[in-house]
């Protein structure tokens, strides 16, 4: 451990002299690179192509954009070097001089990328690592959603804003919040999001006893809508549950929150088991799985789906895994080696664990499913403790419970809401009476 | 190291216990573990890997040292093979390793990098590539430290920043370690189609079974040494004109043919042998797995054979397990 804390600023200058002092587990690559190897002038590209005079040994540390001219180098240069050494300075107020550079027709418009473009308004809440305010573009005048990220803490960065930004920016649908926007100054990053102004568990906080049917298909389409795309794309949301489902006020959904997300990349040991809020969590992970893809998201779906229709959570776990678990056997059944093949090879999975249950009749648990036609049979495609038999986004958009919406709904573009569609508009709820059995202390799985 | 002595026979055929086998040798740590071996060459998986493919292009960056005034291909290798101790040392996977580089990579294309940052922008790529990739990263203290703390924290969380603007939050850069992964899994689903089809007749199923299990060493040995060819391949300025899949079937082509070196030299020692148990060994180029130039394929293959004997002391023991 000790060879490995070592500073290579001097071994990058006397790397011409060759030979390190060495030690530790050395990997002797230079040698192929340069001259070492017999026969390989004619294989392989001279890497010492730099002229001599331009190896001149700076003593000045820092980095140096190649994207500005060469008069502007020597500004930015400083710049930058003020950012890295942090000499306290506001490095990113930036002169308007350099603004002119950026924008020559008009020095004072508002530009994307700065946050002078963005009037603050209320705060709508206040996260682990970000804050959330409600906001105005003063470049169009359209309200946005400011995710306020405070960078310097401990660790930069924080990995969710890392993971949210780089996935977000290549989704445009319909049916996932619009990132805007980022805005990156010295102590925060902003992430810009289109406005929408509640979400699904505040929704079904307001109309609770389960919403009107006919919205709980509009919605469900979307949500499936969403996460066909994102899908298709390999990257998994990881964290649906309620809160992240937005609601506009005419009746969008839009998927947000992917500071969970991930894309799917080499299968093993990337995804913690810590992902998902229990209520919404798939049994395979509470079993302790890792090896999961698409299907954990639709888990979520099914719980979020039921939610909807019956107006309470699916599986709301009041203690830990334990009791997760055994909510879901006790309506689907305990798994076996028949029913999951696998099952017994998860790690948290031990014989007599949990008592044995048959599988019941959804609408046994869940009555409201009776009332809606094909609406168990698509619930039981979702809810399946056996992640492979789970129904794809794709695949239930297809479902029989979709069968009366228009279907040229199927054919819209990525960026065209469900709701361009004539005739369709979302339902007041108050039109359809419910008792009200939704508890608000428990609601959305808030954990 | 490879538990036989039960239950192998019963339940040979089923995808759980050979997937505990290809886990068992040579894992002393091979940073990609074989997982869930059945319904790995899923139609999803083949999808993915075409999205992968068509991707890495975006994120090839050619010559990026060409701007640089301080930093020579001799200084990235010493850098990147102090990252490659350091991912070890950290346990973290291969993909972190990887995608650490090209961060690194596409971050000196776009900027002058002076060469005492040059240590600096290491660990603070290596510390994004494990922010995106892994459950859980290395603190920024303990990164320093390696680092003789030489910079500060502030230093490190600037240039975070900086790498991220310029790099404009691009970080989904399909990797060698995804490539490697995915041509192994494939052939596996091989391998263990070829099992399935071998259901051994009674009598002569223990000579199957023992020839199964070789090949599942050696399996093991060629996997372990294209991973380790591909690690120092990262390294290398050289390679970097090559996209990742490339790396990875040419690393793979590569192992065969010094696995296959190897084992025809112990066949005329050991009669014994019987060509089942190198199976695997045949070629890939003919199947669809291949959609990268074979010329380019070939020429990346030879150079990682010169590579891999400038390295031999490396490799050896692999080899010749």
């Amino acid at each position: 451990m000790k060879k490995l804390r070592r500073t290579l600023s001097e071994s990058f200058r006397r790397v011409a002299l060759k030979k390190e002092d060495g030690g530790f587990d050395e990997i002797c690559v230079s040698k192929m690179s340069t001259r070492g190897c017999q026969g390989s002038d004619s294989l392989f590209r001279p890497l010492d192509s730099i002229p001599e005079e331009r190896r001149v040994q700076r003593t000045q540390s820092g980095f140096e954009s190649f994207e500005k001219h060469a008069s502007q180098v020597k500004r930015v240069h400083s710049e930058n070097n003020a950012c890295i050494n942090a000499s306290g300075s506001n490095t990113h107020s930036e002169s308007p001089k350099l603004r002119r550079h950026s924008s020559p027709s008009s020095p004072t418009s508002p530009k994307f990328g700065k946050v002078d473009s963005y009037e603050k308004l209320e705060k709508l809440g206040e996260g682990s690592y970000a804050t959330v305010y409600k906001g105005k573009s003063k470049v169009n005048g359209k309200l946005v959603a400011l995710k306020v990220i405070r960078l310097q803490e401990e660790e930069g960065t924080p990995f969710t804003a890392i993971r949210e930004a780089s996935l977000l920016k290549g989704l445009k649908h319909a049916n996932i919040v619009l990132l805007h926007d980022i805005i990156h100054t010295k102590e925060t990053l902003t992430l810009v999001f289109e406005y929408v102004h509640t979400d699904l568990c505040r929704y079904m906080d307001k109309h609770s006893g389960g919403l009107h049917p006919e919205n709980v298909r509009l919605f469900l389409f979307q949500l499936l809508r969403g996460l066909s795309y994102i899908h298709q794309r390999f990257i998994l949301h990881r964290d649906l549950k309620p809160q992240n489902l937005l609601i506009s006020e005419s009746g969008e959904l839009k998927l947000a929150d992917f500071g969970l997300a991930r894309a799917k990349s080499v299968p093993s040991h990337t995804y913690s088991n810590e992902v998902v809020t229990l209520w919404y969590r798939p049994p395979d992970v509470l079993l302790g799985s890792t090896e999961y893809s698409t299907c954990l998201d639709m888990w979520g779906v099914g719980c979020i789906y039921i939610e909807m229709i019956q107006g309470v959570a699916a599986f709301p776990g009041m203690k830990d895994v334990q009791d997760q678990l055994e909510r879901i056997f006790l309506v689907l059944g305990t798994p076996s080696e028949e029913t999951w093949p696998g099952v017994h090879s998860l790690p948290h999975f031990k014989p007599g664990r949990f008592p044995v249950y048959s599988a019941k009749k959804l609408r046994q648990a869940w009555n409201k499913l009776g009332h809606v036609d094909h609406a168990e049979d698509l619930a039981s495609r979702f809810l399946q403790c056996f992640p492979k038999q789970r129904v794809s986004a794709s695949t239930a958009l297809q479902h029989d419970f979709f069968r009366q919406l228009p279907d040229n709904l199927r054919n819209l573009s990525d960026m065209s809401s469900i709701f361009t569609v004539p005739g369709l508009r979302l339902y007041p709820e108050s039109d359809f009476t419910n008792i009200n059995t939704h508890s608000k202390g428990a609601s959305c799985g808030k954990q | 190291m490879m538990t036989s002595d039960s239950g192998f026979e019963d339940d040979i055929h089923t995808p759980s216990s050979s997937q505990q086998r290809l886990k068992g040798p040579g894992s002393r740590d091979p940073p990609y573990t074989m997982t869930q071996c059945h319904d790995l060459y899923s139609e999803y998986e083949e999808d993915h890997f075409i999205h992968q493919r068509n991707k890495q292009q975006d994120f090839l960056v050619l010559n990026c040292l060409s701007g640089q005034t301080q930093i020579t291909a001799e200084a990235r290798c010493v850098l990147v093979s102090w990252l490659i101790d350091l991912y070890k040392y950290f346990d973290l996977t291969f993909e972190s390793c990887c995608l650490a580089v090209n961060i690194m990579d596409r971050f000196l294309a776009t900027t002058a990098v002076a060469s005492d940052c040059f240590q600096l922008l290491g660990v603070t790529s290596l510390l994004i590539a494990t922010k995106y990739v892994e459950v859980h990263f290395p603190g920024i203290k303990l990164l320093l430290s390696f680092c003789c703390d030489a910079f500060t924290r502030e230093q490190l969380c600037n240039l975070e920043s900086l790498i991220l603007i310029k790099l404009n939050f691009r970080l989904a850069a399909p990797t060698i370690a995804y490539f490697l992964d995915h041509f192994v899994n494939w052939e596996v689903s091989r391998i263990e189609a070829r099992m399935e089809d071998n259901i051994p007749e009674e009598g002569k199923s223990w000579m199957i079974w023992k020839d199964c299990e070789e090949q599942l060493l050696n399996f093991e040995r060629f996997k372990y040494l294209a991973f380790k060819v591909c690690e120092i391949s990262l390294a290398d300025y050289t390679f970097n004109r090559y996209q990742p899949s490339v790396i990875a079937q040419s690393a793979l082509n590569l192992a065969k043919d010094l696995l296959r070196e190897q084992l025809n030299e112990s066949t005329i020692q050991n009669a014994d042998s019987t060509h089942t148990s190198t199976d695997f060994l045949g070629d890939v180029e003919k199947t669809s797995q291949s959609l990268d130039d074979p010329d380019l394929i070939q020429q990346c293959t030879h150079e990682l054979g010169l590579l891999a004997s400038l390295n031999k002391e490396l490799l050896q023991d692999i080899i010749k397990l």
